[in-house]
């Protein structure tokens, strides 16, 4: 019937008329979703929660329909639309939403992480404005990388309340990324009303602010959000940068499939319901274009049937076994290795902690184009501690770039760059700072493999400095490995030697996976023996300090040094002290430890990380539980006193755990 | 004959350092790998491991002389 009628129109008419049935069937296929998504859900087949966008579906179709396959695409918790416009296959996302294993992120994520990687939707995000700066550096690694690809990230009035947003727009103005702000300001966060929580009257007017163009449209006018983001992306693929564009829309349902706040007065969701997009493009299909009411039934019989299979396909299909609780966490891919031309006990060439790093940075940056390293005063000024001196100066400005004062965006773009297939090398000035990205490092960096079904990879390095000893009191001194190693995704490095960090570091940037890169700073200028050529060292594997067999102490970080030193001291007086530095944190090689207590019986574990809750607690229980038989004495743990690192010398000394502790730890498991 | 021990290479542009300060006083035992002492550099302090084990027998330079990267530092009885 429809091919019928569009062989009578004329040929400007026919494509208008195909256009609009293109914006038609989105439009229904996306309220038809979302309709049955909420009686799956009432029946028990769909679990936790679900964010319906009926009412909205204007914004998605209206942004995504002119967008290329190759652009990116970040989504927000209610997010089915986006996926559906973006091109997604209906099957595959209601097995995600039945948590089958075939769905598009084997039943991992649900409805809040659905992503279609094939299609360059790299996700919805259960943490509100969390995915912008995905997509922000997911553009800008295609834009490095010479291609005209666009980012469209998608957010609600709700997280226009976020600090990243705005830390990311700034990013994305300065750097001209190619980037497109997609705002659906739907009135409602959760149940806050918008003029509860925002004292502008437009979310759009703030882009200015960060010298960007914006718009306001009304969300309900699939054309007019069309039309606005049409121009946004054709200014975003000529280089212009990004834009801002606040779409009015409302939703029709609840916050969620499992509730229904707020309540809202019937004569406020009667008059956007007289807007809805749905009913006023069927109209201009029936009527405007002479298809008749009868032809687009037939159209939504179709849309209507197409949900019915993949409802089908779903129901049918098989939960993940569960043998795949545990699979997808980290990428196993092998990376290149270069075995190091000498140990460092052969090495004549000494170098700094720091100068080590800068040669692993260096020459991975002349092996691998794709890498771009940036933070804040790594530019000319080479970082605080000097690691990165020198880069900019031979890689140029655009891999080795000083950013603003912004973490969270910092962050979050690395992961962004990662998933765009750059590779990432982020600075974060201390470690203290990282406090600030923990939500791009633990709800997004770490987890985006696991909860998109173990397909996409976050090969990112994001370095930091820690550790007291230099006067610079309570928030630039902390030791919080212990936070990240309790985290499933992240991998924890932390080396002790000039030799190890050179290797390590290399490693890590060559590694899929996100891997935090910890450096104490009291190691920077201190000399070990480095060879000058490039290599790789294991991630994952502990290294043997020195052997001995009286007492094994485990000591990371700086604590390294300070446990050779007493084991040098010891060892004078008779005593034989095996040294370990685990190097990786996490994952842990709990097997080299445990092989070296049950070569001498007795453990002492130093780190300068408070002793509460600190690593040592780990590894002490790890000992206990599979060597507990072997051991002659009860283990000891050096570490901080439970408080703040003071700035008073006399107070900070007594605070970083020294030799004679570690010795007078080593003595009680020899009484 | 006791071993020399020569300030070993510091990085490609350190051609030249200050003595600062020595770690292991004469006559005390020292291992390979020790930081042995220290010198400033454009770069900072560094500490500098020994390359031999044994007993420091002679600081060959004193505090505040500039010292070339080959020239001899100190002399280990190992």
């Amino acid at each position: 019937m429809v091919a019928t009628i569009a062989r009578s129109a004329s040929p400007a008419n026919k494509d208008a008329l195909e256009d609009r049935l293109n914006v038609y069937r989105k439009l229904k296929r996306i309220r038809l979703f979302e309709e049955r998504l909420a009686v799956l859900f009432q029946e028990g087949k769909v679990y936790g929660t679900a964010h319906p966008c009926v009412g909205q579906e204007a914004t998605a179709v209206g942004a995504l329909i002119d967008l290329r396959k190759e652009d990116y695409v970040a989504g927000t918790h209610r997010s089915h639309g986006h996926c559906i416009a973006k091109g997604a296959d209906l099957g595959r996302m209601m097995m995600e939403l039945l948590g089958r294993e075939d769905g598009y992120c084997g039943g991992k994520g649900g409805s809040m992480h659905i992503a279609a990687l094939d299609l360059n939707m790299l996700g919805c995000n259960g943490i509100v404005a969390g995915g912008i700066p995905h997509v922000a550096g997911a553009a800008m690694a295609a834009q490095l990388r010479g291609e005209d690809r666009v980012g469209i990230g998608f957010l609600g009035d709700g997280a226009a309340n976020q600090g990243l947003l705005y830390e990311t727009l700034n990013l994305a103005a300065i750097w001209k990324i190619p980037l497109i702000v997609v705002c659906e300001n739907n009135q409602y966060a959760l149940s806050a009303r918008y003029h509860e929580t925002q004292a502008t009257p437009d979310i759009a007017t703030k882009a200015a602010g960060f010298g960007m163009p914006s718009e306001v449209v009304d969300g309900m006018d699939v054309d007019a959000v069309r039309a606005a983001v049409g121009k946004a992306i054709a200014r975003a693929r000529r280089g212009d940068g990004p834009s801002f564009i606040e779409c009015k829309t409302y939703r029709f349902l609840g916050h969620s499939l499992r509730n229904d706040r707020p309540k809202r007065a019937p004569e406020e969701i009667a008059s956007w319901k007289a807007r809805d997009p749905v009913a006023k493009n069927r109209a201009l299909l029936a009527d405007d274009h002479g298809l008749g009411s009868a032809a687009v039934d037939a159209i939504d019989a179709e849309e209507s049937k197409a949900i019915e299979v993949a409802v089908k396909v779903a129901e049918a299909a098989a939960d993940p076994t569960r043998d795949k609780l545990l699979a997808g966490i980290y990428c196993d891919d092998p990376y290149e290795q270069t075995p190091p031309p000498r140990s460092a006990a052969d090495e004549k060439r000494q170098i700094s902690y720091a100068q080590a790093l800068n040669e692993a940075l260096m020459a991975e940056m002349e092996r691998d184009s794709s890498i771009i390293v940036f933070g804040e005063d790594v530019g000319e000024g080479g970082g605080v501690f000097g690691v990165t001196t020198g880069l900019q100066a031979k890689y140029g400005a655009a891999r080795c770039r000083d950013t603003p004062i912004s973490e969270q965006a910092i962050t979050g773009l690395g992961v962004g760059l990662a998933l765009g297939g750059a590779r990432p090398v982020v600075e974060i000035q201390f470690m203290d700072i990282m406090t600030l990205a923990v939500d791009q490092l633990v709800n997004q960096a770490a987890k985006i493999r696991y909860m998109l079904g173990g397909k996409p990879t976050v090969p990112m390095v994001l370095r930091s400095p820690l550790g007291a000893g230099i006067r610079l009191a309570a928030q630039h001194s902390q030791s919080l490995e212990a936070w990240y190693m309790h985290v499933p995704g992240l991998t924890v490095v932390m080396p002790s030697t000039p030799y190890d960090a050179k290797g390590l570091l290399t490693s890590a940037i060559r590694s899929p996976n996100p891997i935090i890169f910890l450096e104490h700073k009291q190691l920077y200028f201190l000399s070990g023996p480095v060879p000058a050529e490039h290599y790789t060292l294991p991630i994952g594997k502990a290294d043997v300090k020195r052997e001995g067999k009286d007492v094994t102490v485990v000591a990371t970080g700086a604590m390294v040094r300070k446990a050779l030193q007493v084991a040098r001291k010891l060892g004078r007086e008779g005593i034989s002290m095996e040294v370990v530095d685990p190097v990786t944190l996490s994952p842990l090689d709990i097997d080299t430890i445990i092989a070296s207590v049950r070569k001498t019986g007795r453990l002492v574990v130093a780190h300068e990380a408070c002793r509460f809750g600190g690593p040592g607690g780990e590894i002490v229980a790890a000992v206990v539980e599979h060597a507990f038989k072997d051991l002659k004495a009860p283990p000891q743990r050096v570490g901080a006193p439970f408080t703040p690192v003071p700035y008073n010398q006399a107070l900070e000394l007594a605070y970083i755990p020294d030799e004679e502790q570690i010795a007078a730890a080593v003595q009680a498991t020899l009484r | 004959m006791p071993h020399v021990m020569k300030l070993p290479p510091l990085g490609q542009t350190i051609e030249e350092a200050k003595m600062a300060e020595w770690l292991v006083p004469e006559g005390k035992p020292v291992d390979k790998d020790e930081p042995l002492l220290v010198v400033e550099t454009d770069k900072g302090n560094l500490e500098v491991n020994a390359d031999a084990g044994g007993t420091v027998k002679r600081h060959l330079v004193k505090i505040g002389v500039m010292v070339k990267i080959g020239d001899a530092v100190a002399e280990i009885e190992t």
